[in-house]
């Protein structure tokens, strides 16, 4: 096994089971890097086609590096009354590329929630980990201008 | 023996003292998943650094929310000798004229907006923070503390009688007498289905099999609701106290609970790992808790993105690390439940009320709210409303006393059209339906629910298919892929749906949704028998903008399917 691997598997505090696993591994690396799986089969003794079950079946999980700059808009009813639609192209337009993708160089994400949470301000976005709320096309755009001249951001979501 | 619990309560009273009547000046910032999209991180960032530079010693506290979202970034503000005065829509740049105006001088910048003050009022010239409109119909509860007390710090929560029913209930009653007072109380399940909690602990504590565990679901993957996540960021403590409660009520020592959560809500998740290890560490979980025999763990479960795992059966599957899919019921979880033990599953919301039911009694709770729906319920507006936010009130209020007189109604004079109420698989109410009560049974009676709490509020502008087809979408990317009719009806009715909104509908397609969402009812879980609540209600209600999609009713413009 993979010693970071192993590492971030051995290191865990709550009770193991192939989920929290799978979580652990994706919250250090950004994603379920190469040698995940079996990793994690070994450690818990499932099969590696049930930690892969497992692995397909919660659609956070990742099998690719998540892009240096996550983007993400909140879908929920609440905030498509507020025109997420109209932020969801802008953020488009920002980083090239549709909803739900990473742009081929790995520089931003661009991801829908299903609710963030925080419906009382819709609408609501997630710019590298940060919740901002009342969002408008042009606020959405600094902030990404402002995000982008940051540098590298975290890859959590 | 002295109850050890008597010097956590001296301790917790001096500890508040300092806060509620201090020798130095108090800051508190709003800081819930609200007050984090409103800019708390750079508010209480500008705070720190205005301290410093005015070099005043302050002390410098977070609060989760107080539930008047709308208002956020909020600080309060406590000077010694004066009440703590509660200031809205707190910027960066606003905090430092707190600092430097209101801190060190004494004179509140009259372009910060104060929502009022508490404490000793007289002469102050603040008027009572709680005399204000959206708190007239609200009775705090279980959000006693929210807003009020610092969620990382123990010894405010039991300054405000925190861990006090756990001490009557371990040392001055028996488990089936705290089960006794819950059934009482006729607490109801505030995850949805609104099942009896009483009875539930009942089958768990006649049980005889150990280890027995009590799963809290704090999943709320509900669109619009926020209330759980609200708790565990506000008071976690309160949560974590109904779930021990739970576990001595239920003969589950030895036992474990789980608060389960999705991954990802670093708020609540931070917050309530921290209350943990709080109340480890001052002998309230573990073993021998307060030096009885009682032992019990609680433990954080963090969840992948599945709605479905908010079910109860999926939900232990996904405790177990497994694809989180309901179990066939019987066996029910009481007699077989996380890894085949006796297991007890209720929202965090429902295990929030039991402190204040053991504490005052079921009577006393059994006397709020209406014939059959008993106690507080914790509303979640958003959309097109004037005050979001999140509200206590006693079921029994009307829908009116909720949406205009607390949530200020719809803004700009626009007419309120609808209300959707219970998430995804929840449902639309009309406008005239604004004298009914808040109730679970009379809502479900109007083919809505009340569901987990969450109300969106639409205008006359927001088209009622395209919400619809919006939560009609959500429930066929959600659904678990289980059973079959859930799999493929609830993609069936999500793509009439689109169609339907980009004017390529059928009537014939239409009535063929209605008629797979009888199939549907088939299905393990509640996701397949619910999932056609939203069009079967938006149908009911709105009937005449869905046909205007339809080729043969007027044509619509592209304009009028967006939400807006
Ligand atoms: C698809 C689906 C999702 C659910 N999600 C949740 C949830 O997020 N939180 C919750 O408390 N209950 C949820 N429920 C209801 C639970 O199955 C269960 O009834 C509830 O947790 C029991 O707690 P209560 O009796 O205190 O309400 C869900 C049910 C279904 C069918």
């Amino acid at each position: 096994m993979d010693p970071k691997i192993q590492k971030v598997l051995d290191s865990q505090t709550r009770t193991v089971t192939v989920l929290s696993c799978l979580i652990a591994i994706q919250e250090s690396f950004g994603y379920l890097v190469e040698g995940a799986i079996p990793a994690v089969a070994q450690r818990t003794g499932a099969s590696v086609n049930d930690v892969y079950s497992v692995a397909t079946f919660y659609t956070h999980f990742r099998f690719q590096p998540p892009g240096e700059h996550q983007i993400e808009l909140c879908w929920g009813p609440s905030c498509q009354i507020f025109r997420s639609d109209a932020l969801m192209k802008q953020a488009e337009e920002f980083a090239g590329i549709k909803f739900n993708g990473t742009t081929p160089d790995k520089k931003y994400t661009l991801r829908g929630l299903e609710c963030a949470g925080a419906c009382a301000l819709a609408p609501v976005g997630k710019l590298d980990g940060t919740l901002v709320g009342r969002l408008t096309p042009e606020k959405l755009r600094e902030r990404l201008i402002a995000m982008r001249q940051n540098g590298g951001g975290g890859h959590h979501g | 023996m002295a109850n050890p619990f008597e010097a956590l309560r001296e301790q917790a009273k001096a500890v508040w003292a300092a806060v509620e009547t201090p020798q130095r000046p108090q800051i508190f910032v709003g800081y819930g998943i609200h007050g984090q999209a409103a800019g708390a991180p750079d508010v209480l960032d500008a705070l720190k650094k205005s301290l410093a530079a005015e070099a005043i010693a302050a002390e410098v506290h977070i609060t989760g929310g107080l539930g008047l979202d709308f208002a956020e970034v909020i600080v309060s503000i406590a000077l010694p000798g004066k009440p703590r005065v509660y200031f809205s829509d707190v910027t960066p740049e606003k905090a430092r004229r707190l600092v430097e105006e209101y801190v060190a001088a004494g004179r509140a910048p009259l372009d910060v907006t104060v929502l009022g003050a508490t404490g000793t009022l007289d002469g102050s010239g603040y008027a009572d923070l709680f005399s204000r409109p959206e708190f007239k119909h609200q009775r705090r509860i279980v959000t006693a503390n929210c807003g009020v007390t610092d969620p990382t710090n123990i010894w405010h929560y039991i300054a405000h009688g925190g861990y006090e029913a756990l001490r009557k209930a371990l040392f001055e009653m028996q488990p089936a007498q705290v089960i006794e007072q819950v059934q009482k109380s006729n607490l109801r399940g505030r995850g949805g289905a609104a099942f009896p909690a009483g009875m539930k602990w009942k089958f768990l504590h006649d049980a005889t099999v150990s280890p027995k565990y009590h799963l809290c679901n704090s999943e709320e993957g509900d669109s619009g609701a926020f209330n759980d996540k609200h708790l565990l960021e506000s008071d976690p403590h309160r949560v974590i106290e109904g779930v021990i409660l739970g576990g001595y009520a239920t003969r589950a020592s030895g036992g474990k609970g789980f608060i389960f959560i999705r991954v990802g809500w670093d708020l609540p998740i931070n917050r309530a790992q921290k209350a943990l290890d709080e109340a480890y560490a001052h002998g309230l979980l573990g073993k021998n808790i307060l030096g009885t025999d009682f032992s019990f763990d609680v433990e954080l479960s963090l969840t992948g993105e599945s709605y479905v795992s908010g079910e109860e059966t999926a939900l232990m599957e996904s405790v177990e690390g497994k694809r989180a899919m309901p179990r066939y019921k019987p066996p029910f979880p009481a007699a077989s439940g996380l890894w085949g033990k006796p297991s007890n599953i209720n929202n965090v919301k429902t295990y929030s009320y039991v402190p204040s039911i053991v504490a005052q009694g079921g009577d006393w709770f059994a006397g709020i709210g209406t014939q059959r729906s008993k106690g507080t319920a914790l509303v979640c507006l958003s959309g097109s409303i004037a005050k979001p936010g999140l509200y206590e009130v006693p079921f029994g209020v009307t829908l009116r006393q909720v949406i205009e007189e607390t949530g200020g109604g719809v803004p700009n004079g626009r007419p309120l059209k609808f209300l959707q109420t219970g998430g995804p698989l929840g449902g639309f109410l009309p406008a005239s339906s604004l004298d009914m009560p808040l109730d679970f049974d009379g809502m479900v009676a109007a083919g809505a629910m009340f569901g987990s709490g969450g109300i969106i509020v639409g205008d006359d502008a927001v088209s009622v298919p395209k919400i619809t087809a919006i939560l009609a979408e959500f429930n066929a990317e959600e659904s678990c892929g289980k059973c079959f009719p859930c799999r493929v009806g609830t993609r069936q009715v999500a793509d009439v749906l689109e169609r339907m909104t980009h004017g390529h509908g059928s009537r014939a397609e239409l009535d063929a949704v209605m008629v797979i969402g009888d199939t549907m009812k088939s299905s393990l879980c509640a996701h397949g028998h619910l999932a056609d609540n939203p069009i079967k209600s938006g149908y009911r209600y709105f009937k005449s903008e869905f046909d205007a999609l339809l080729p043969s009713g007027a044509p619509a413009s592209a304009a009028s399917m967006r939400p807006r």
